[in-house]
């Protein structure tokens, strides 16, 4: 049983990357590029964008799967304790102070989730139902502060900020080999915490009855899934839908142990996010689509689908 | 509300809620009359001096209103804060030119409406003569250009544009054309498979060494990448004539 769905995911991914390779502007074979401008625009442009999107979209998914658990509450995502927002506030004011800088605004974004996440930790103790509340009460506070930087931003900063806020994964500064690593590393982390997550999901108190130190595994998720939230924002801005629709898409697939959401989010993510991306730069080529329109486009549609076809 | 004294066109206030248009009024001679301006309203440099009483997102009504305007030319009359103009009885005039000529007749119309119709003809018909001139100097074939708007996100001009047009009378052709939209957000990929010969970088502050390096890394070393001035080139008023000029000449340049 286990064969066959690693089996099926491998085909899948097999798929969604020819796709995301060959489908733009002009189909390329991917396996046949030719020479000149195809096999440059396949290798240098297309794969580039492709593992971007694959890494971010899995990370994202990862996310909110443990965020999920974490708060104990279907609605949530990565974005959800206003991670997004202050990261946000991070990337324009990096924007604001070094206007020419290609990586001021990644790096203000990175400092910025951060900066978020602490005021978060310092609530954590208090519960998920009032984390939660708190989180969504300093995403309010971000998206003010967002508001007034952007009445005083000048109109092209304004531009450069709409556009980050939506996602965008064709970014040339990249580490790409890095961003897989820590794909693989979040992956590997999910796995190792997946049993916990399993006995978090009956209850706090039948988690504590089992033996468990609720509050420090509840820390450490909290940790780990804000970290990543933090590494897939500064890589590619604020992307919508997927850390929300992509685990409850597994666990409509898989049911709901760990062992298994947690590998199917990582890769699941991934190729959702190849999939919108390829939307992006290909229904309207040679004009490009934000990515963050074209995963809400596509997973909102689907989720509700398995939704009513669940019951 | 009743007009202020002297409500005469010749006496009037005029705010010049626009770059272009606070250009194209002290071309046409109504320089004078301008009280107020929208910010980045820089050139002529006169006009730096007068009061900033709106952006192209929003009209400062009470800062705007204090100045007694009769008349506001806005670059587009849904901007927030016009409609109030309006009702505190600002005639509001509406000037976003997207071609050449339209600029032209442009200023013959605020030269009309603001008592000095002699003037803005004239000054029209002058640009009008030197960019016959520049069609004239234009050879048949046309180079392929790519119009870089923006780095990031990368961004270039559709062909109803108003940079578009600027384009064609410099006797290039602008590899988005197909494209409706008035700036178009695209990928390298678009750009590398249109193979333009020409890839223009409006300057501001960043640098075009960085610019050329990277689109000739995409490119190939031939591809020829210049700077133009962004205040001659995407403002739709009377110095994007001096803008064509300049363009044609570095064109011509380097063969």
């Amino acid at each position: 049983m286990t064969g066959m769905r690693i089996m099926g995911m491998v085909v899948l991914i097999l798929i969604v990357m020819i796709i995301g390779l060959g489908a733009g502007e002009h189909w390329i074979n991917p396996l046949m590029p030719g020479d000149g401008v195809d096999r440059m625009i396949l290798l240098d442009l297309r794969l580039p964008r492709v593992l971007i999107a694959f890494s971010v979209g899995g990370l994202l998914a990862l996310a909110g799967a443990w965020f999920q658990v974490l708060l104990g509450n279907p609605l949530a995502e990565p974005y959800v304790l206003g991670v997004a927002g202050s990261s946000a506030v991070g990337a324009i004011a990096g924007l604001m102070l070094f206007p020419h800088s290609a990586v001021a605004m990644s790096a203000g974004a990175f400092i910025g989730a951060w900066v978020g996440i602490i005021i978060v930790m310092a609530f954590a103790h208090l519960g998920a139902g009032r984390l939660l509340l708190a989180g969504v009460v300093l995403a309010a506070f971000w998206s003010a502060v967002i508001a007034l930087m952007m009445a005083v931003l000048p109109e092209r900063g304004v531009m450069r900020t709409m556009a980050w806020m939506l996602g965008d994964v064709s970014r040339a500064d990249i580490p790409i080999a890095g961003l897989l690593l820590i794909w693989a590393i979040a992956l590997a982390c999910g796995m190792w915490v997946s049993r916990s997550l399993d006995m978090l999901l009956l209850g706090e108190r039948h988690a504590m009855a089992l033996g468990m130190d609720v509050p420090r595994i509840r820390r450490r998720l909290l940790l780990l899934a804000s970290a990543v939230t933090a590494v897939a924002v500064a890589t590619a801005g604020t992307i919508g839908f997927v850390g929300l629709v992509v685990p409850h898409l597994t666990r409509l697939l898989f049911g709901s142990l760990h062992r298994l959401v947690i590998p199917a989010s990582a890769v699941g993510g991934g190729l959702l996010l190849v999939l919108a991306d390829t939307g992006a730069r290909t229904l309207l080529a040679p004009a490009e689509l934000p990515v963050g329109v074209l995963t809400a486009m596509i997973g909102v549609p689907l989720f509700l689908w398995l939704l009513v076809r669940g019951r | 509300m009743l007009a202020w004294p002297g409500g005469a066109a010749a006496g009037e206030r005029i705010l010049a809620l626009a770059p272009h248009v606070c250009e194209m009024l002290y071309a046409v001679g109504a320089g004078r009359e301008v009280v107020g301006r929208g910010d980045y309203c820089d050139y002529p440099v006169a006009a730096q001096a007068l009061p900033d009483v709106g952006s192209a997102r929003r009209i400062y009504v009470e800062q705007a209103l204090r100045l007694h305007p009769t008349m506001a030319v806005v670059m587009d009359a849904t901007t927030p804060g016009v409609a109030q103009l309006a009702r505190a009885g600002v005639r509001i005039v509406e000037s976003h030119p997207a071609t050449i000529a339209a600029i032209l007749d442009d200023m013959r119309r605020l030269g009309n409406i603001t008592g000095h119709a002699v003037q803005g003809r004239q000054a029209a018909d002058r640009l009008g003569r030197r960019v016959k001139a520049i069609a004239a100097r234009v050879s048949g074939k046309r180079v392929s250009v790519f119009y870089e708007l923006w780095p990031r996100p990368l961004m270039s001009v559709g062909g109803d544009s108003f940079i578009a047009d600027v384009l064609h009378h410099a006797g290039l052709r602008n590899i988005f054309d197909k494209s409706s939209l008035e700036s178009v957000r695209v990928g390298v990929e678009s750009v590398l498979r249109a193979r333009p010969g020409l890839v223009i970088v409006p300057q501001e502050k960043q640098s075009l060494t960085a610019r050329r390096r990277f689109w000739r890394k995409w490119l190939g070393p031939k591809v020829r990448v210049i700077g133009m001035p962004a205040d001659l080139f995407q403002r739709p008023g009377p110095r994007v004539v001096d803008g064509l000029e300049l363009l044609v000449e570095k064109v011509g340049r380097s063969g």
